[in-house]
């Protein structure tokens, strides 16, 4: 009895490569901005970190708020490209880039209507 | 891309000919570079994605799920605010060309020109509102907790810079009010003495300005200067204190004569004019003290005067039109000269407030309140 064949799907090529690329570095910017855009809200007034761990940090320092926030999403980037023959990598990619991006908007929105 | 150092194709000339040259050129086996266009663009359509997707979620939220208050424009470049039960507009501030009110459990800031307005308090469950201060530069207002035992929060909203700061306070603390940098309330000590503890925006620093068992709310602000309720004992009439910021002097201000069993109400101050009523079984009189001049006149009487108001240029209070039970707002410079019609509200107003040429005035037909602001006839 022949057992069915389990698909493996082509590694990711040149094109796929590349934009994963382009992807995770706009990723680490909309990572900045909503750091930056975070932190503008608190300052006004109107906002307050709903996330336990940077609500810690926050009330630490900035600085430590920053580099937790760089280092984890930075370094989230840094593996996905060294993960960057599967094409799962690039759907990462391409769900987490756009959700960063919806909550940056969402945020510089926010921000302007206050 | 790998490429390789191939002959290039038969040029076609004769035998015997120059050699042709060696030259690089494209392995026909390998595909081309993909360059970088697509992948840039692809990912600048899943950018643009993300930010449509954002972009509706505020949309969808700020349609469904904010509130924000009802404003229309009057007729003059007016505007009115209109709440029902549970969100009627109260308690409105005059300071130039901006309002600051209160609607169920937000505070809010119109400005008035553009009518741009934005809430910029909203109270917790468990907390009690006290109306909004407002000067040229700050709003303040008070959530104090229901049940007496947690500190009360004064906010602070700077208006040019659109910041807000939260300060925890005594629990006791009452209607804070803005003059300058300094916010003064009302509070009790630890020991039960009641006070009038201050906060210096400028350096956070807070103090106590005044202590006593006989002071007593309201404690109101003018230009420069903030002033406090004084309740002797039985039988004495009640003084107002006011204290010159800029020399840290007190002036009392007697508002009534001992024994005369007047009522002061409706105090108020408006740039340099303290103004109050006082009611008997008669009828009512609005006085003004002039702070400059220490000089004390009758700027109103009558049998119906009603809710009295000052920005220090003008007194407009509320009062019965002629023998009708129909209600008009007077008017009368603080310079002098007669009293005049300032406007006629539908209803009576339960509320006065006077700034910057404007008038503004709350009315309840029972099922909807309306704050109106128009404009004083010139």
């Amino acid at each position: 009895m022949k057992l069915p064949r389990r698909y493996v799907p082509p590694p990711l090529g040149a094109f796929g490569q590349r934009l994963l690329l382009v992807l995770l570095v706009e990723l680490c910017l909309l990572n900045v901005a909503d750091f930056a855009l975070t932190r503008y809200a608190m300052w006004l007034g109107f906002a307050t970190e709903s996330n336990g761990v940077m609500d810690f940090l926050f009330k630490q320092s900035d600085v430590a708020a920053a580099l937790f926030k760089f280092t984890v999403v930075t370094g989230g980037a840094v593996a996905l490209w060294f993960l960057r023959r599967y094409r799962a990598a690039l759907l990462a990619g391409v769900l987490l880039t756009a959700v960063f991006a919806a909550v940056v908007a969402y945020q510089a929105l926010w921000v302007r209507s206050l | 891309m790998p490429q390789e150092l191939t002959s290039a194709e038969p040029s076609g000339e004769p035998a015997g000919g120059a050699q042709p040259d060696l030259q690089y050129s494209a392995s026909p086996e390998t595909p081309p570079s993909p360059g970088w266009r697509w992948p840039l663009l692809w990912a600048l359509l899943v950018l643009v994605a993300g930010v449509v997707l954002g972009t509706v979620v505020f949309a969808a939220e700020q349609y469904y799920f904010v509130w924000e208050p009802d404003v229309t424009s009057l007729p003059g470049d007016g505007r009115r605010v209109a709440g029902s039960a549970g969100q009627r507009p109260t308690a409105p501030v005059l300071v130039g060309d901006r309002l600051a009110w209160s609607q169920g459990g937000y505070t809010c800031l119109m400005e008035l020109p553009s009518g741009d307005t934005k809430v910029i308090g909203a109270a917790s469950g468990g907390t009690d509102l006290w109306p909004p201060a407002l000067d040229a530069h700050s709003v303040t207002w008070l959530e104090s907790d229901k049940n007496g035992v947690d500190p009360a929060d004064l906010w602070v909203y700077d208006i040019g810079r659109g910041r807000r700061v939260v300060y925890q306070i005594g629990v006791g603390a009452a209607g804070p009010v803005v003059a300058g940098d300094l916010i003064a309330w009302p509070d009790v000590s630890g020991s039960g003495v009641q006070m009038i503890a201050a906060l210096d925006l400028a350096t956070e620093r807070r103090s106590v300005i005044a202590t006593g068992d006989e002071i007593s709310a309201p404690v109101i602000a003018g230009e420069d200067s903030v002033g406090w309720l004084v309740q002797p004992g039985a039988g004495r009439a009640p003084s107002f204190v006011v204290r010159d910021l800029r020399t840290m002097t007190d002036t009392t201000v007697p508002l009534a004569a001992n024994g005369s069993g007047l009522t002061v109400t409706d105090i108020h101050m408006g740039g340099r004019t303290l103004l109050w009523a006082l009611q008997s079984s008669t009828g009512t009189r609005v006085m003004a003290f002039d702070l400059d001049t220490h000089a004390t006149n009758v700027v109103a009487q009558g049998a119906v005067v009603q809710s009295p108001a000052t920005d220090g240029t003008v007194v407009i209070w509320a009062a019965r039109d002629g023998s009708s039970d129909a209600c008009v707002v007077m008017m009368r410079s603080l310079k002098g000269g007669q009293a005049s019609i300032a406007a006629r509200p539908q209803i009576w107003p339960s509320s006065l407030a006077v700034s910057g040429g404007r008038l503004a005035w709350v009315i309840n037909d029972g099922t909807w309140t309306y704050l109106d602001v128009v404009k004083l006839p010139s």
